[in-house]
């Protein structure tokens, strides 16, 4: 195997050079490049290829000379419906519809190359990186000069090298097919760049996943590439039988992350007729808006926009990562970019909320929204909230570790390790902020109570926090686990409780005005039961915040006092 | 400041409900080689991940040849000095010796040119020559070691930061394992070793540090601690009567306490004199003609003087 590697690597200096720039890649290769594995994965690539082929070509008509099978009929007949009888031209040939023949192997390869892609890759990547850091040995990397973005790359680019060899044998067939399709060559090329990117920011995603100590490490590839599959199965088998898919809602959002959506453009350029291809038509495509524009009437600009959304969401991702790779024990994400994060994701989901100015859509939308919100809040939460010892760290220290320590607001908005509410709150302003002036401009007057169980959630999402975060300064031990339970409680409960006591939201709206979606009662309530809501909404999250404060005060003493004691016990 | 290989102010680390390194100010000189020593969970391990960036302070600063240390993508020189030996060294089982070493030569950039070179070079310092080609998996445990001392020596560090370095090794191994330490001191690496075979560490340190409950509580040169902690015995042995010997033992100024060894012809004497008081005492016990049949001089051993200082267990 060894020899093998170095012929490989002498043949071409080129390739040495390339090696040397990350080691990382370089481990991966070295470790799964063996010419046994070469062989399974090619030999799997080929038979996978031929099955498809067999199954494409099992319907076309079987030679017949004497006429005894009757009429054949079969999907690849000139005609209309979906399966047309064959027919013989002058020649006595029969007449075969090559392209879609083409079409559909070209459709089948695709979706072949996207699920094991996605699927299998991600398995791969998390189920190394995991293995890597409960052995310890990725500390080891830690340690080395080499960047968190060469490391990563290094492993994207060479734990799935086994995958990608296969997935480039299929890549003749594939643009072969498209072509006999009447593909143009650019599509096709831009439908492998929107996989290109699906792959990289679900590959980044997973080894996000894999660095979260979550303590589940030997269920964590399964869980993630499960996940990954039954996402991409169900979104792909609703763009599949579905040529009016696009519903003008916030949650279209939701198909530019699935890489089959292009294939409608592709579809469409070779002018087959639609009766055939159960898909998602371009002509629905193009009804989809962001702000008020309708980007995906040309392919350009909607796979253009399709790999913007990936980059941005990858960006972040990697910047994330990178913090990550460097600090395993901090929280998951900075401050500062927990803001840029939530600006972004209200940025784009906004704009799929604008839609259309049909009226009730647009409250559905902005109510779809708001629940969008909530999920990210909590999500936030669970990535901004330091933990027992570092809270208590934070408070002891904070004035001699941090350059701006002393001023309280800064470490609050900006700082390591600080409690997150305040942060939090911030984050739900930014998009309650850029929110509700659109309410404004497109809600009907009768509408707009919609702002107001924006503000609300925002409110409770904070409330979320505090709750979140004494729970985590508590001293049991599986206080995340706790602390994410009580969110949870806090969440279901009060709806359950008003549901079986028989509170209508219609009659009484201020007790619903406290749950997690608001908006049910918001409709029914007055300015005043609004402003009252938000004020006991205040009042509770004052006294939370009083009592954590309290209890970083008395940590701090606490310490102080196990300090002395410690000093006794030496000089004694 | 930038004559200290390494130096911390203030460094601390607290774990839930502890505190594992308390305010330690750790000063340690270029080409020193220095033990760090202490009970089982003083903290030592806590420290030496500290120096590595494998861990990050609570509080406090720590400065590698004046260098601030941070644990970012911002420092890949200053990676480039440390070298760290964790004292539960993981491997990669699937790997060749060679593969693992090239693969961290790599890591550390170090150059297609000379790589080849200093791959063979460290192989050949830790005695693993002959193993190139087999599988980390089936290496014995000082095999493993020896490998991981290797790596962390492969990019040519300035300061080795070893953790139970010979922790599992044979008394050969750990002899071999002092030879390489020294070699390495002679090529002018700074060096930071936490063990508790403290006769090892007797033999191969220049400066001692002794940590406590977290604490450094002593940190100084060897000689000096000697000097300070260590007294002279010497070890007496009479055909005579025993009454006679103590008899003119007390008359000495410079002796301080004795206890009789086991054998019951012997004696250990504290002795707190100098060199010349030595000789005097030896001829006015001949002179006083006691049958003499040993007369031996003996400084207390670190292990002694660690025992002596009676430290406490971290609990
Ligand atoms: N990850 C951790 N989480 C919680 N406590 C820890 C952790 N690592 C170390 N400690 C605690 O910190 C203290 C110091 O541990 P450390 O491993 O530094 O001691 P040590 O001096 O290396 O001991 P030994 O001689 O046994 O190796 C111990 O009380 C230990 O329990
Ligand atoms: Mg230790």
């Amino acid at each position: 195997m060894k020899q093998n590697i170095q012929v490989f690597q002498r043949s071409s200096s080129l390739w040495e050079k390339f090696l040397d720039l990350n080691p990382q890649l370089f481990r991966e290769i070295q470790g799964r490049l063996k010419t046994r594995n070469v062989v399974i994965s090619a030999a799997i690539s080929v038979i996978t290829q031929f099955m498809i082929t067999i199954c494409c070509l099992g319907e076309l008509p079987q030679s017949d000379p004497k006429q005894l099978l009757g009429i054949q009929y079969g999907r690849y007949a000139m005609g209309s419906g979906y399966n047309p009888a064959y027919t013989k031209d002058m020649l006595g040939e029969w007449v075969i519809n090559w392209q879609l023949l083409w079409l559909d192997l070209f459709m089948a390869l695709s979706m072949v190359s996207i699920f094991t892609l996605l699927i299998v890759g991600t398995y791969m990547l998390i189920a190394d990186t995991v293995k890597e850091e409960s052995r310890g040995t990725l500390n080891f990397i830690r340690l080395t000069p080499q960047s968190a973005d060469s490391i990563f790359l290094g492993k994207i680019l060479g734990v799935p090298i086994l995958l990608y060899v296969a997935i480039l044998l299929l890549l003749p067939l594939h643009t072969i097919s498209g072509l006999g399709a009447h593909i143009p060559l650019t599509l096709i090329m831009g439908f492998d760049g929107v996989i290109v990117a699906s792959c990289a920011f679900c590959y980044s995603l997973a080894l996000l996943w894999s660095l979260m100590n979550l303590g589940l490490s030997g269920f964590k590839p399964w869980l993630a590439s499960g996940l990954v599959g039954s996402v991409l199965l169900l979104l792909t088998v609703t763009v599949f039988n579905n040529s009016n898919l696009i519903s003008n809602g916030t949650w279209d959002w939701l198909f530019l992350f699935n890489p089959t959506l292009v294939l409608a453009y592709l579809i469409d350029a070779t002018y087959l007729s639609l009766d055939k291809i159960d898909f998602l038509s371009v002509e629905n495509l193009k009804e989809l808006l962001f702000y008020g524009q309708a980007l995906w009437t040309k392919a350009s600009f909607g796979i253009g926009f399709i790999l913007f959304n990936f980059s941005v969401w990858t960006y972040w991702c990697w910047s994330v990562l990178r913090r990550r790779f460097h600090n395993p024990d901090r929280t998951l994400f900075s401050k500062t970019q927990s803001y840029w994060i939530t600006a972004w994701f209200v940025v784009i989901g906004l704009g799929f909320t604008l839609q259309n100015n049909k009226s009730y859509s647009a409250t559905d939308n902005f109510i779809f929204l708001q629940m969008c919100l909530c999920m990210l809040g909590l999500a936030l939460i669970a990535a901004l909230s330091p933990h027992r010892q570092t809270l208590y760290d934070w408070a002891r220290y904070r004035h001699q570790t941090h350059e701006n320590g002393n001023i309280l607001w800064k470490e609050l908005v900006f700082g390591e390790n600080s409690p997150s509410v305040i942060a939090v709150a911030i984050n739900m302003a930014i998009a309650v902020i850029y929110i509700a002036p659109s309410i404004f401009l497109i809600l009907e007057p009768k509408d707009r109570y919609i702002l107001w169980g924006f503000v609300l959630s925002g409110f409770s999402i904070l409330l979320y926090a505090l709750v979140a975060q004494l729970v985590l300064t508590l001293k049991t031990r599986k206080r995340a686990i706790w602390s994410a339970i009580s969110v949870i409680n806090l969440i279901i409960i009060p709806p359950l409780c008003l549901g079986f006591a028989d509170v209508i939201p219609k009659k009484e709206p201020l007790l619903w005005l406290f749950s997690f979606l608001p908006t049910v009662a918001t409709e029914y309530a007055t300015l005043s039961t609004v402003m009252l809501a938000i004020l006991g909404q205040v009042v509770a999250a004052s006294l939370i915040g009083l009592q954590m404060t309290r209890k970083l005060k008395q940590a701090g003493r606490s310490e102080t006092k196990m300090l002395f004691d410690r000093n006794q016990a030496i000089s004694s | 400041m930038n004559d200290w290989a390494i130096a911390t102010y203030g460094l601390t680390k607290r774990f839930e409900g502890h505190i594992a390194v308390n305010e330690i100010d750790l000063k340690i000189k270029s080409g020193e080689v220095y033990g760090l020593i202490g009970p089982n969970g003083a903290g030592k391990t806590t420290l030496i991940r500290m120096l590595a960036a494998a861990e990050e302070p609570t509080k406090g600063e720590i400065y590698i040849n004046g260098d601030r240390l941070l644990r970012d993508d911002s420092n890949p020189l200053q990676k480039k000095r440390l070298g760290y030996l964790p004292d539960d060294f993981p491997l990669y089982d699937d790997l060749t010796v060679w593969d693992y070493l090239e693969y961290f030569a790599r890591l550390y950039n170090l150059n297609p040119s000379v790589r080849r070179r200093r791959l063979q070079e460290v192989l050949e310092l830790v005695q693993l020559e002959n193993k190139r080609k087999s599988i980390i998996s089936t290496l014995s445990r000082g095999m493993k070691q020896r490998l991981s001392l290797a790596r962390t020596i492969i990019h040519e560090p300035i300061l080795l930061l070893l953790d139970e370095p010979v922790s599992g090794l044979d008394p050969l191994a750990r002899q071999q394992f002092r030879q390489i330490i020294k070699i390495l001191q002679e090529a002018g690496m700074t060096i930071l070793i936490s063990s508790h075979v403290l006769s090892d560490l007797a033999e191969l340190c220049t400066s001692v540090g002794i940590m406590e409950l977290g604490f450094l509580v002593e940190s100084a040169s060897l000689s000096e601690l000697y000097q300070r902690l260590s007294r002279q015995q010497i070890i007496l042995g009479t055909l005579g009567k025993m009454e006679i010997l103590q008899q003119a033992l007390r008359q000495n100024a410079f002796v301080e306490t004795w206890e009789m060894m086991p054998e019951r012809d012997r004696l250990k004497v504290n002795f707190t004199g100098e060199k010349q008081d030595c000789a005097d005492l030896l001829r006015s016990l001949i002179l006083a003609d006691i049958p003499l049949t040993e007369f031996h001089c003996i400084q207390e051993d670190l292990e002694t003087i660690f025992l002596k200082l009676g430290h406490q267990q971290a609990s």
